[in-house]
């Protein structure tokens, strides 16, 4: 079954067209980046497939039922959302935001599932400590574990919605979250949808690169195909070099 | 690293304290006003009261029991409005007087004090002695509906448009009320100045059958709103991704903390502070985590305002010190020692 299906989106603003004409789909297992310069409807793309803005035209399918037909709390059981930033307001626990995610779960199985995502995100020895004074990308973490907790337990089809999930963390730890998503993908058929920025992380994780530019998609497929010079300029107007590695994926490197 | 594990005072030690903290306000409570009356009086009214002499009866039973009662009630109801406000807010400065409730009520309230022989005669005749409460209970409702219905948008309601609407309307009942308090003689300056500085003095069981349902009700349902204010969090939208209904979380903690405190004002008047003060200080003791901190808000309210109560009864005795006045006397100076020792946010 497709996970995710978006038909000819169209998202307005005020008088600003955001998103216009995107059709998007993402099948069981595989793990989607979503390219593009600042501004160019990524996040807003990612929004109104969580369901947080209402679009004007066009339509979306979550596992082969209209997003309007699912409750919040039966949809929150098979997709779970990462946003930009996420602020603590208050002292919370490490432990206890992740708890947030592990509705349903006994408390001697919510602790193992906090205490092994931790360990999986390489923050396990912070359960105890107080959110709000952890850094940045020991925070970013926290609501990565968050989100995975929230569909871990889940059978059947799972979707994750990412918004610059790494935004904050160094590149072991950048390869350490994004090696666990694909493994996620491969083994367990995750459907993974990200907002990334690096395009090398793109390239050398994600199944498919698709391209975004002034609200439209612009190209969707490969990182082969994607990642080629004449279309980064376009696109970003960066001015690189694609090597195609041995490994079987390109990478991009800008010039000096 | 480890030694930043945050230290908290485990649910049940605290609720042990705050229950033992509730006997003992309650004992100081009853044993002191102008009327002597011993522990062992208490004891002995609650086992057999038909051996006590009349007037002791009288004072026990009539003034001082529902004196404590409604002041644990309106205590409770303070602050456990605050909390889920300030969860509500993500905002630990919110309290109920923040979305218009007291400041709608104060302008009710004076406006019968000050036209209630003249302008709001019909309101008088029609509610009898009920006239001040049920319409500073109105008065709250009103205004807090007012600023929910200016925040409103077709998605749903902009919580910081709610906060700057119920700043806005605060301002204009408080200008309404400053105007009738120009045009108001002695004597009702008087009652209205005693009004806005809150009281226990005249409680009696006819108030608590008036506003207790409400309070009750407000103090009963709120432990529902524990787990979706754990979400709000971390912002609206994360709380929805989690799949809680966010408007129905807004209309229902709002709702809640209006009634309550909206009943609470109407007949004790404006009591400031419990609604701040509490939810802050108790996170820095049991943590964030609404599940226990509603409840033991509750507690720890009730058991200030009994305890603030009593002492503004000793201080000046035999004359006492409105207990809004006392709550912002004593308050104010502690919570800016609080903030000075504490890091905020931490």
């Amino acid at each position: 079954m497709t996970v995710l299906r978006a038909k000819q989106l169209g998202l307005t603003i005020g008088r600003s067209r955001i998103l216009q004409d995107v059709s998007l789909t993402v099948e069981p297992g595989e793990l989607v980046a979503l390219l593009g310069p600042n501004g160019a409807g990524k996040s807003s793309l990612l929004k109104t497939l969580a369901g947080e803005l209402a679009f004007g035209q066009g339509t979306i399918e979550l596992f082969g039922r209209s997003i309007q037909q699912w409750k919040g709390a039966e949809l929150a059981r098979q997709r779970a959302v990462m946003p930009q930033r996420v602020d603590v307001s208050f002292p919370f626990t490490v432990r206890e935001i992740v708890a947030l995610g592990c509705s349903g779960l006994a408390a001697a199985e919510r602790n193992e599932l906090i205490d092994y995502l931790l360990q999986r995100l390489g923050i396990g020895n912070m359960a105890g400590r107080l959110v709000p004074t952890l850094s940045g990308g020991e925070q970013q973490r926290v609501q990565l574990a968050r989100v995975l907790a929230q569909i871990w337990h889940t059978n059947g089809p799972r979707l994750l919605l990412l918004d610059e999930c790494t935004s904050a963390l160094d590149p072991a730890q950048q390869q350490t979250v994004f090696s666990l998503l694909r493994e996620l993908a491969k083994d367990q058929g995750y459907s993974v949808v990200a907002v990334i920025h690096d395009l090398n992380v793109a390239s050398c994780y994600a199944d498919r690169l698709v391209m975004m530019a002034a609200g439209r998609i612009v190209e969707n497929g490969a990182a082969n195909t994607i990642l080629e010079p004449g279309l980064l300029d376009k696109v970003f107007g960066l001015k690189a070099r694609v090597l195609a590695l041995p490994e079987g994926y390109p990478m991009v490197i800008p010039q000096a | 690293m480890a030694t930043d594990t945050a230290r908290r005072v485990p649910a049940g030690a605290t609720f042990g304290v705050l229950a033992a903290l509730a006997v003992l306000a309650a004992l100081f409570s009853l044993t002191n006003g102008a009327y002597p009356l011993g522990a062992k009086d208490v004891l002995n009214l609650l086992v057999e009261p038909a051996l006590a002499k009349p007037a002791t009866q009288m004072v026990f039973f009539e003034v001082r029991m529902p004196r404590l009662v409604l002041g644990f009630l309106t205590g409770a109801v303070l602050a456990v409005s605050g909390t889920l406000l300030q969860g509500l807010f993500r905002n630990p400065l919110a309290d109920p007087g923040l979305i218009g409730v007291s400041g709608g009520a104060a302008l009710a309230a004076v406006s019968v004090i000050v036209l209630g022989g003249s302008w709001l005669s019909g309101w008088a005749l029609l509610t009898g002695r009920w006239a001040l409460p049920l319409a500073a209970f109105l008065g709250s409702v009103v205004t807090t509906l007012l600023a929910w219905r200016v925040a409103s948008r077709s998605g749903g309601v902009a919580v910081a448009t709610l906060l700057l609407a119920g700043i806005a309307i605060n301002a204009v009942a408080g200008a309404l009320t400053g105007l009738l308090t120009f045009y108001a003689d002695d004597g009702e300056l008087r009652s209205l100045t005693f009004w806005s500085m809150g009281s226990l003095g005249r409680a009696s069981w006819e108030d608590i059958r008036i506003a207790g349902p409400w309070m009750l009700v407000a103090l009963l349902l709120a432990p529902l709103l524990a787990k979706p204010l754990d979400a709000f969090a971390l912002g609206e939208s994360v709380a929805g991704h989690l799949g809680f209904s966010v408007q129905w979380v807004k209309r229902a903690t709002v709702l809640l903390s209006a009634l309550g405190t909206g009943a609470a004002v109407a007949v004790t008047g404006l009591i400031g502070f419990v609604g701040l003060v509490v939810p802050h200080l108790l996170r820095q003791i049991v943590g964030a985590g609404h599940r226990v901190l509603i409840p033991a808000s509750g507690l720890a309210g009730g058991v200030l305002l009994v305890a603030a109560d009593s002492l503004a009864r000793v201080v000046v005795a035999p004359a006492e010190l409105p207990i809004g006045l006392m709550m912002s006397l004593l308050g104010g100076p502690f919570f800016l020692v609080l903030l000075m020792r504490m890091r905020i946010g931490a």
